[in-house]
Formats: structure tokens, sequence, C-alpha cells
């Protein structure tokens, strides 16, 4: 079935319709969580609160980007998880195992293809670009995340924060900067076919 | 190295593609002649090669909703002691039924007591006449008990004129006591009319009790049954319907349990 059908079963309280969608979304929606949260556990707990939050409000969903109207709730959690954070002491931004040593090389970032040379690179540079995130103010990392990293459009990218085209333009330009700074020096740690293609 | 907020602005989004045709002219004629822009141009593509170089990362389970996550476990929740409390009520209204049935309600076993006790009463009423019959004949009782049934008949077998009489007492009594003062009012006959007249009052008797709708004892026993077999009728129609609401809303009731306990 496609995405409008299944869109539409859902809205009349298809769960298994709007699984079939979670399926299609989870990997994208966990992302925007992890890259703006930092942190793993966060990350788990705005991406189920989105999709909770998105089958409770999908009557509210009149077309468009499903993608870009799934993205907002799920930066809405973010902004919430944020905000509880603030209140309550921070988590740790590696990931831990079982017994809460940090793990080095997340599943996610683990290449088999490439060298122990290269994954080690690529991880301190996967680090390196999330600890600059992190540095930014949310705003900005919101934008930057959803441009750079999710390949969004400007014009999705202003559905999904909710604010004019011109915002989105201004905050990119601005977060860009700020991690132009901050990874200044990471060049290096790029695969050279990368760099090479770039 | 110092470049404007709207210089940065215009970089970043020559960098996306996302500057009208006449901006991107302008701001490329712009470009070439700075030497400082094109140096931050090429950082920027650098810093968004690294952003985009983060690989995508992968959900690290499935968010996948059960029922109870968006509050359908509630709804079933909900349901579930409602229907509990009907299935349970109406079994409580039906053993109710049962028990008022049984011991306030003249039930189908006690009925053949009851005939009995209807059968006597009446024998009772009409002991007067029996027992004054009981001067002429022997054999009283018999007529007495089945009167319209076998005393009617016999009366054209005995005579013409008894039964003339008879026909005459059947038209023209208003009630038994008449035709018993009739009877009692002959005991100075002879014999042989007696026969007659006992069959002719027992015809009597039957006749009366036809024309003043008087019930024979079968009929009045059927009447009462009738009387207590319709609202025994209702009874039942509801003790059935409470035992299928019992049963429907408790099996209901069970599978929602079985339903939101796995």
């Amino acid at each position: 079935m496609d995405e409008t059908g299944l869109i539409s079963d859902a809205q009349k309280g298809d769960l298994d319709a709007f699984n079939s969608l979670i399926l299609t979304y989870q990997d994208r929606v966990y992302n925007q969580a992890f890259r703006v949260l930092g942190d793993y556990q966060s990350a788990d707990d705005a991406t189920q609160e989105a999709f909770i939050s998105a089958y409770k409000n999908l009557h509210s969903f009149r077309g468009g980007s499903f993608r870009a109207w799934l993205l907002r709730i799920v930066t809405n959690a973010c902004y919430d998880e944020l905000r509880r954070k603030k209140r309550r002491p921070t988590t740790p931004l590696e990931p831990v195992d079982e017994e809460g040593n940090e793990i080095e090389s997340p599943h996610w970032i683990a290449d088999s293809e490439e060298g122990p040379e290269d994954q080690m690179a690529r991880i301190e540079l996967a680090n390196a670009i999330q600890a600059c995130l992190d540095q930014l103010s949310e705003d900005f990392r919101v934008v930057v995340v959803l441009v750079d990293v999710q390949g969004f459009d400007y014009l999705e990218a202003s559905e999904v924060i909710g604010k004019p085209l011109g915002t989105v333009k201004s905050r990119l330009a601005r977060a860009r900067n700020r991690m132009r700074e901050c990874l200044q020096g990471f060049w290096e740690l790029l695969p050279l076919s990368m760099r090479l293609e770039s | 190295m110092n470049i404007s907020d709207r210089n940065l602005e215009m970089l970043s989004a020559y960098l996306d593609g996302e500057l009208s045709g006449r901006e991107r002219e302008q701001f490329e004629r712009q470009l070439q002649n700075d030497d400082a822009l094109q140096h931050r141009y090429e950082e920027l593509k650098r810093t968004r090669v690294m952003l985009r170089s983060m690989p995508p990362l992968r959900a690290p389970r499935n968010f996948l909703l059960t029922p109870e996550m968006v509050g359908q476990k509630e709804k079933f929740s909900r349901a579930f002691p409602i229907l509990r409390f009907a299935s349970a009520f109406a079994a409580f209204l039906l053993v109710l039924l049962f028990l008022g049935d049984f011991f306030v309600i003249p039930s189908p076993v006690l009925a053949p007591m009851r005939s009995v006790q209807i059968i006597e009463s009446v024998e009772l009423e009409e002991e007067p006449a029996a027992a004054e019959a009981d001067t002429f004949a022997s054999q009283p009782p018999a007529a007495v008990e089945e009167p319209a049934m076998e005393a009617a008949p016999a009366a054209p077998m005995e005579g013409e004129p008894a039964a003339e009489e008879d026909d005459e007492n059947i038209s023209t009594s208003m009630g038994t006591d008449k035709s018993m003062d009739k009877i009692t009012a002959l005991p100075t006959e002879p014999l042989g009319g007696i026969e007659e007249m006992l069959a002719g009052t027992a015809g009597a008797v039957a006749g009366d009790a036809i024309s003043e709708q008087e019930l024979a004892p079968e009929e009045i026993l059927e009447d009462e049954m009738s009387i207590t077999q319709n609202p025994r009728t209702i009874l039942r129609i509801a003790e059935i319907a409470l035992l299928v609401i019992a049963i429907s809303t408790g099996l209901v009731a069970y599978l929602l349990y079985r339903k939101t306990s796995t």
C-alpha cells in the first residue's frame, strides 16, 4: 500500500498501518532526535514520544509532506527533552554499555569495508561533529541537522520548524559558520575518497 | 577576514543552490572579485561535506506502537468492568427470578395438588345437591362429578317425560338452587320416577352450569392454569433473556480480559 493509503488508514485508527509508516521513517526520526539531543537514551525517548504524539494527532495532518510533519513533531519532542535535561542532571553524550563503560565504536559507525585506521578516523570525525553540533544553540542545531544531515531543502526545513524561509537561511548560515570554526583541523580525518569528491 | 552576515547568508544559500537566477549571477560576480569570500566559500563547502559525511543512524530498535501506548487499552479496560458488572447483575436477577418462581408462584409440579384442591372445593359446593340426591339414589357422586358429559345424555334414554322436563328445566331454571328445590320437592313421587328425576336433575345441573357459564372442575382448572401460565410465560422469557445476557456479557468480558492480558 502507498504512503497516502497508509496515512488514510492510520487516520481511521488502523494502528498496523501507522506501524508501517513508523518502519519507513523511524531511522530518519531517530537520526534527527539523536543529532539534536546528542545522547542515545534521550533520542530513544524523544523518538518514541514523537511517534505516539504523531499517532494521536494524525487527524491534524492535512496532506503535504508527511516526512516534514513527522520531523516537526520529533523536533518539538526534542525541544521538550532539552528543557527536561536542563532541569535534571546531565547524561553522558557517549554511548555506554551495560556496565557504564563508554562504547568506542557504536554500531552505526562501524563499516566492515573500512580498515581499522579509517574506522578510527571516521569515529573521531563523527564524535567531533557531534560535539560541535552540541555547542550550537538549539535553533541553529535543528536547522543545520535538517539541511546538512537529513538533506532537506529550505522550504521543507521551514515547514518543519514552522518559520519563514528567510529564518532558515539566516540560521543555517550562522550555524554553518560556527561549525566551520569548530571543525577546523578535522578535515584530514575525512576519508580521502570523500575529500577528492568534494 | 570579516564577512558580513548578509554575505554569509548569500554564500550559504549559493552553496545549496537556493538563490534565484538574478541573485546568483550578482553573487557569482562578487565571489570572483573577492578572495576572502572565495576562501570562506571553500571552507563552508568542506564543512558541509564533513556534516554530510556522517553516516545515517539506524534506529536501535523498532518504535512500533502497541494499543496500550496509544490508550486503546483504556477503552478495553473501561468496557471490561461494565460488562463484568452486567454479567454478574444479570446472573443475580436470574437467581432471584428462579427463587421467586419456585417459592411464590405455583409451579407445574404443584399444579396437580392444586387441581385436587379445586376438585375438592367444587365437590364441597355441590355437596348439598349430592347429599339430597343420595336420598333418592345410591350413585349420585358420579353424576355430580361428571354431570355435563354423562348425566345429560342419560336422561333421554331413561324416558321422554323426564327429558322434556329436563328441557324445561334447562330453559327456565335460573340456578342450581331452583333445580335443587325441584329435587327436594319430589320426595313423595314413586320410586320409578325418582331415577328419572335424578337423571333429570343431573341434566338440569349440567344445563345450569352451561347456561350460567359456571365452569366444570376441569374448566376451572384450565382457567386457573391459564391465569398462572400467562405470567409464567413472561417469567420464562425474562429468565431466558437474563440467561443470554449473563452468558454473552460474561463471555465478551472474558475475551476482553484475555486480549488485554496477552
